[in-house]
């Protein structure tokens, strides 16, 4: 999806105006200079590249200046070789961007710099970068300001005075930028509606379709080590040189509230957070930073300060290299139990350590095997999926972007023919599944989300609706002959097109042919069966008009206005039948004038919540008739008219509102 | 300043060679002994404060390109080509 962005951001704005996919301009901006600078392939490792070293760097430096630079060198190798970190930086999401910003911040927050006034601009610089490429970000980058707390106690209002006006402007500055760029690009200043309301959905629990049972997330091997690392600081701590202490209880601070925010957040709005990958990986920020510390304390106490960072410079580098990469599947089947153990152990050694200096070289082994083996061998694909990620570029999966790339080119643009686009593929093909991906999923594909559906060639579970409308629509698969057959089944059922453009983009052994169709409006099949069919009363029961919306309900003819922001409910009735419809199938036909934007009219099921069928509907002069047919009008419980994917208001007129029930026989 | 670097490496390795040559005056001596103090707390360290420096940021720029080089090795040579042994079968 932000492929589609870094590679053909205008169109899709042009097409789908500001989705929240689209304001994350910490990952997409700085993506799109370095492709159009270095090219897509070089552009995109350069982009990776400079993420690890902004991270690493300031990482570095804080250990070298808190402890040495072998201390620095081992928490650089820790960051560079840890498969959470690959598994962050290595694919197009915002936490691969926003992650390294965070860790960036928060290791400048511990750096007592020469020019303090620059490093706290860049702090809030950084902090806001990390939110807008994941709104996310901002919850972790607050969560620092505990940890900040807790290091500069003792001189805590100075420090406020002296710092907090600087990060302010360094965070001002980013927003401010956003807004001139995407009113530069997208002629809108206000970029973050669409954010704010996808965070009101969250927050609402609707995120809840994406938890596991709570016994499936005991089954993640990779959550322990939060405890783990918790614990091995708090351990350190009763022990540790006065001089370390701040910044171990500061990263411990940090850790401790990020991992109850994580809880406290996912139980009480019932979202999922720690199930989730890219929400996981920003627990990296403060783990980090406990992962590097133990060991570095652990050898200032040792007999030998310098052999022993050695040894964990080895301890972190080997696993991570050797297992991880060479023989990760072995690690695939670690039952929990077997992590509980190695953890327990590990545990246990640490407090014999800090009492014994000779038993230190041991402990350190242990505890980079600990952190490995917690991360590797999760049960959940995540990380046995993104450890692999170091070898992203070889010939597949470079064939793999660079077909990305062709399938982006192959496809018209919206200011050329003004044409909404529409794709039908293999639901069966992860690979086209990907390359549609870069239109935004649910945006631009036939197949209807809440239908059991194959995809091409198979019309069964696609949304007919669609095919009624001006439109591209594009079909396409590895084998000719599945294109060739769904443009027979489109002729078949009576969609009227022209075959703009057929063409085969191939990238090593990889081709699919894909065709672009010019779709044309027409309802002739369906209005046949609509004269067929049984009128039903209806009358919609009109509830008050939301903030933002103007109803008028003047009869026959209902006027609304819908709010200025994207998605918004601008109309809402109830579906009062005079009589059960006695047949399931129906037609509702609907006639109606948008001016000024586009607007979406849809109906709720029976959960009240979610649609069965919307369209969207562009702006014209004249009114304009629709034919939406449904399996079971039973189903029927609210109609609805809202705003599109645009903050723009529109003007929408409903003329007339009719419901049949079509016979058994005509369906 | 590469000047000032090179010069500084080129006296040690030289004090390093005239000492087997012509015997270690207590002056070398020294030298060496230091020398072998920073052998055993960093091997890096061994040509000095200068060159720790360009060692550092050669370190830390090549650091992220040799662990991606011997991963991708290491997955050709077991025969997996990345995610295509996991999750995008093709």
């Amino acid at each position: 999806m932000y492929f589609g962005y870094v590679h053909n951001f205008q169109d899709l704005i042009d097409r789908y105006g500001l989705p929240y996919y689209s304001v994350r301009f910490g990952l997409i901006f700085p993506l799109i200079v370095l492709v159009k600078v270095f090219g897509p392939v070089n552009g995109y490792l350069v982009f990776v590249y400079s993420m690890f070293l902004l991270a690493g760097v300031p990482l570095y430096l804080l250990f070298r200046q808190r402890f040495s630079v072998h201390a620095a060198i081992l928490a650089y190798a820790i960051l560079v070789s840890s498969p959470w970190f690959a598994r962050t930086v290595f694919w197009t999401y915002p936490d691969a961007s926003a992650v390294p910003y965070l860790v960036a911040a928060i290791a400048l927050m511990f750096l007592e710099l020469e020019h303090r006034r620059l490093g706290n601009f860049a702090i809030g610089f950084l902090v806001a970068m990390a939110a807008n490429s994941h709104f996310f970000a901002l919850s972790i980058g607050g969560l620092s300001g505990v940890a900040y707390f807790v290091y500069y106690k003792n001189t805590l209002w100075v420090r406020l005075r002296r710092d907090i006006p600087w990060m302010v402007a360094g965070f001002g500055l980013v927003f401010i930028g956003g807004m001139v760029g995407y009113y530069a690009c997208c002629h809108r200043m206000n970029f973050l509606n669409s954010t704010l309301g996808m965070l009101q959905w969250n927050i609402k629990g609707s995120g809840s379709i994406y938890q596991v049972p709570f016994l499936t997330l005991l089954k993640l091997n990779h959550l322990y080590l939060l405890p783990f690392l918790a614990l091995s600081t708090a351990l350190l701590l009763r022990r540790i040189d006065v001089r370390d202490r701040s910044l171990c209880l500061a990263a411990l601070t940090c850790l401790g509230a990020s991992i109850s925010f994580y809880i406290g957040y996912e139980f009480s709005t019932e979202i999922a957070l720690l199930e989730l990958f890219y929400y996981f990986s920003f627990l990296l920020v403060p783990c980090i930073l406990c992962m590097t510390l133990v060991p570095v304390v652990l050898a200032r106490a040792g007999d030998s300060e310098f052999q022993i960072l050695n040894v964990a410079l080895a301890s972190f580098l080997l696993p991570s290299l050797i297992i991880a990469h060479g023989f990760q599947r072995s690690l695939e089947n670690v039952p929990v139990y077997w992590v509980w153990l190695v953890l327990a152990f590990t545990l246990f050694l640490i407090p014999l350590a800090s009492r014994f200096k000779k038993a230190t070289p041991y402990v350190i082994f242990p505890f980079a095997l600990s952190v490995q083996i917690a991360l590797l061998s999760s049960s959940d694909q995540g990380f046995s999926y993104y450890a692999l990620m170091y070898g992203t570029t070889d010939q597949k999966s470079l064939s793999r972007y660079l077909l990305g790339l062709k399938f982006i080119e192959t496809m018209p643009k919206f200011k050329d023919d003004g044409r909404p686009i529409y794709f039908w593929y293999s639901k069966g093909d992860k690979l086209a599944n990907s390359l549609q991906s870069t239109y935004l999923w649910e945006y631009s594909r036939i197949m209807d989300g809440n239908k059991a559906t194959d995809g091409l060639p198979s019309l069964a579970g696609i949304n007919v609706d669609l095919l009624r409308k001006r439109s591209s629509l594009v079909l396409f698969d590895r084998d000719r002959k599945i294109v060739n057959q769904g443009i027979k089944e489109l002729n078949h059922i009576g969609v009227p097109f022209a075959v703009k453009e057929t063409r085969e983009i191939c990238e090593g052994k990889l081709c699919y042919t894909i065709a672009v169709l010019n779709v044309n409006a027409n309802n002739e099949e369906v209005e046949r069966s609509w004269r067929e069919s049984r009128e039903l009363t209806v009358a919609l029961d009109w509830s008050r008009s939301p903030e933002g919306a103007k109803i008028n309900r003047t009869e026959p003819i209902i006027r609304v206005t819908t709010p200025s922001k994207a998605w918004s409910y601008a109309a809402t009735a109830s579906m009062v039948f005079s009589e059960q419809p006695s047949a399931q199938h129906g037609i509702v036909r609907i006639l109606v004038s948008v001016q000024q934007a586009s607007a979406g009219v849809g109906f709720l099921g029976r959960d009240e919540r979610s649609f069965i069928k919307r369209v969207d509907i562009q702006p014209l002069h004249t009114p304009q008739e629709f034919f939406l047919e449904f399996g079971d009008l039973r189903e029927l419980r609210k109609f609805v008219i809202q705003a599109w994917n645009r903050d723009e208001s529109a003007q929408v007129q409903l003329l007339e509102f009719s419901v049949r029930e079509t016979p058994s026989s005509k369906r | 300043m590469y000047r000032k670097v090179l010069k500084g490496c080129f006296i040690k390795l030289s004090s390093i060679s005239t000492a087997s040559f012509f015997g270690m005056t207590r002056e070398i001596r020294d030298q060496m002994h230091r020398m072998r103090e920073n052998l055993s707390t960093f091997s890096f360290r061994v040509f000095g404060h200068e060159c720790q420096r360009y060692f550092e940021v050669a370190y830390l720029l090549v650091l992220p390109v040799a662990v991606f080089l011997i991963t991708t090795m290491s997955l050709l040579i077991h025969g997996c080509t990345s995610v295509t042994c996991t999750t995008f079968k093709t």
